[in-house]
């Protein structure tokens, strides 16, 4: 808990919590903590997967006329749209790494 | 930090005050006994709901119920009791308590994310009781689709409940594997943590990897439900077995889920009463992740009477036999462990004992089960029904009643009266059989499970099970006068009651908020008794 940490944090330095070493110690943890965050996110999209390529496989001519309604041009553009909001997120975090070193 | 290394009498319990103070906390020890209030609570909840079933399966015939009334309470029985009471259970009550102190760390890796998960849990809980006070639903506890697509019952709100619980098992399970990783105090190498750690944290690999398959499962469902996508429902189209192989998928794991920890709890407790280093460390370690390893392959057998292919069904069969290898490796190191031991019978080791009993009868017949033939038999009857409460009750509830006897003083300071704890252990070890042998004859007979009636036949059996179920809440009552009793008016324990050898032993109980006055230092194994 904060409260009972004596610990004086420097201007510049990251708050380590009680229970760690040191702040390598804490971004090591942090790091493994959402790597198997994402390994949660990927099976659970993983269930929807095999749904899909269940049904994929049971009904494939109603996938193909379902793909025919689709529009190519807003799916691009919904495509560009997350791939570059991915990009300045990742970007953005990269340049707040190099600024507090 | 200060003020506890130089006054003995501050502790986690009283160091910061008031209602606030529990409700935001950061302290893995507060947060395991936050969860320790809901679990008991919903424990009796759907214990009460257990007896109501038994009371109305006391004669043919209604007597309390009507049918419709009889599956909404066999529903809230399962459902409580799976998703509030057992999955939680050990890991985030006594894991969260234990698992720190037992590697020598301050707290767990992310303190912030367990206070995030009890409130997620309290949230999702809420959610799932609430559905008692609107639209009782009616499906058991396994949601099996179609009919939980059909019934007009508040499915969506308590499988959206569900899957947030799982949510909250998840980042349990997240936090105990980084915290295992990590923060391990010096000295302290895997092969050093205690068989608690390694159990919890093979655990904690089920709940990562399985609850995530669980959760879009439930979702999947409720997109049916509301938006009518055809995907379970085989009048517009989907596939009902499709449901239930995603859904034992989950399950079949979290029945690991429940188990596994209760068997590390049994092997800290066999070692510290038979004052004796464990029999085959490393074994039962890696018999606890090979457990969880082979729990994710053996699904199917669910399933053999669901239309599934005649290969798949030989495939799961001989897998699930295979489930038998690793738990009976830890039974005998157990055996191993206790031989030529100095074997004290002090409460914790007589549930360690009846656990060892009753969970070798649950795990044989469970291997009868797993035989297809038999199961064609066996399946949908009370034998099943036996089964399984001989895992969960006589095992992974027999272990939380000896964990807690065991930790009790370490948590709380306080001694419990040993020989109400001896009672306790007489009246619920013999109620549990009373209760539940006879449903495996019913089972054997014949005898239907989520029936709210039955033929005369099987009448005698089932009123001596109902008496049995009087014993046992008769059992847990008692258990919760005495632990009542020890908080206010209990002698004070001292360090190490039982003269265990692992860590949380090694200082105060209670524990100061930082665990340990020093860091400790781990020059030895957990069980060092010679």
């Amino acid at each position: 808990m904060s409260t009972s940490n004596t610990h004086v944090v420097a201007p510049g330095e990251p708050d380590v919590a009680h229970h760690f070493r040191d702040a390598h110690h804490q971004y090591d943890s942090n790091k493994e903590g959402i790597w198997l965050f994402m390994v949660t996110e990927i099976l659970m999209f993983g269930g929807l997967f095999v749904g899909y390529a269940i049904f994929h496989a049971i009904y494939p001519e109603m996938f193909a006329e379902g793909a025919r309604q689709l529009d190519w041009k807003m799916g691009a553009f919904n495509t560009i749209v997350l791939i570059t909001s991915s990009l300045t997120m990742a970007l953005g975090i990269y340049y707040c790494q190099i600024r507090n070193r | 930090m200060s003020s506890t290394t130089s006054n003995p009498n501050v502790n986690y319990l009283n160091e910061f005050k008031g209602i606030g103070s529990w409700l935001t906390s950061l302290d893995h020890k507060r947060i395991g006994l936050m969860y320790m209030i809901a679990v008991f609570i919903f424990f009796l909840v759907g214990g009460i709901f257990a007896l109501l079933l038994r009371m109305e399966l006391f004669a043919p015939g209604g007597q309390l119920f009507t049918p419709d009334q009889y599956n909404q309470v066999m529903t809230y029985h399962g459902a409580i009791m799976v998703f509030m009471v057992i999955i939680p259970g050990i890991p985030a009550v006594l894991g969260n308590f234990f698992l720190p102190i037992h590697i020598g760390a301050k707290d767990v890796a992310f303190p912030r994310l367990n206070l995030l998960s009890w409130y997620v849990f309290m949230f999702g809980a809420a959610l799932a009781v609430s559905t008692m006070f609107t639209n009782k639903i009616d499906t058991g506890w396994t949601f099996y689709t179609p009919y939980s697509i059909r019934t007009n019952t508040a499915v969506v709100q308590m499988v959206v409940a569900a899957f947030i619980l799982g949510f909250s098992s998840i980042l349990t399970g997240l936090n105990f594997i980084v915290t295992v990783h990590k923060l391990r105090a010096p000295g302290m190498s895997m092969y050093r943590i205690p068989l608690f750690v390694w159990a919890v944290y093979s655990t904690a690999i089920l709940q990562v990897l399985a609850t995530p398959v669980l959760a879009i499962t439930l979702l999947l469902l409720v997109a049916e439900r509301t938006l009518g996508v055809g995907i379970f429902d085989p009048k517009l189209g989907g596939d009902p077995v499709l449901f239930q192989h995603f859904f034992w998928f989950y399950s079949h794991p979290a029945v690991y889920i429940m188990i596994l920890p209760a068997m590390g709890i049994i092997s800290e407790l066999i070692s510290a009463f038979s004052r004796k280093t464990i029999f085959g460390y490393t074994a039962i370690a890696y018999s606890s992740l090979g457990i969880a390893g082979v729990s994710f392959f053996v699904w199917g057998h669910h399933m053999f009477v669901s239309g599934q292919s005649e290969i798949a069904g030989v495939i799961f069969s001989f897998l699930t036999m295979l489930v038998g290898v690793p738990t009976a490796i830890k039974m005998f190191n157990w055996l191993a462990t206790m031989y030529r031991g100095s074997i004290s019978f002090d409460s914790p080791m007589l549930y360690a004992l009846g656990f060892m009993f009753l969970f070798a009868i649950g795990g044989v017949t469970g291997i009868m089960l797993a035989v297809i033939g038999v199961d064609v038999h066996f399946h949908d009857t009370y034998f099943v029904v036996a089964h399984f409460h001989y895992v969960m009750v006589g095992g992974t509830l027999m272990a939380i009643m000896g964990g807690m006897y065991y930790w009790f003083p370490k948590m709380f300071g306080k001694m419990c009266n040993e020989a109400q704890a001896r009672i306790t252990f007489v009246l619920i070890f013999v109620g549990f059989n009373v209760t539940f042998f006879p449903q495996f004859i019913l089972g054997a007979m014949g005898m239907p499970r989520r029936y709210f009636d039955y033929i005369e036949p099987y009448h005698s059996l089932n009123r001596i099970s109902t008496m049995g179920s009087w014993l046992i809440a008769a059992g847990f009552f008692l258990a919760l006068y005495t632990f009542i009793r020890a908080l206010t008016s209990g002698p004070k324990a001292p360090m190490n009651p039982w003269g265990a050898k692992t860590l949380e032993w090694q200082t105060s109980s209670p524990p100061p908020f930082h665990n340990f006055d020093v860091e400790p230092v781990v020059t030895a194994g957990p069980y060092e008794y010679k």
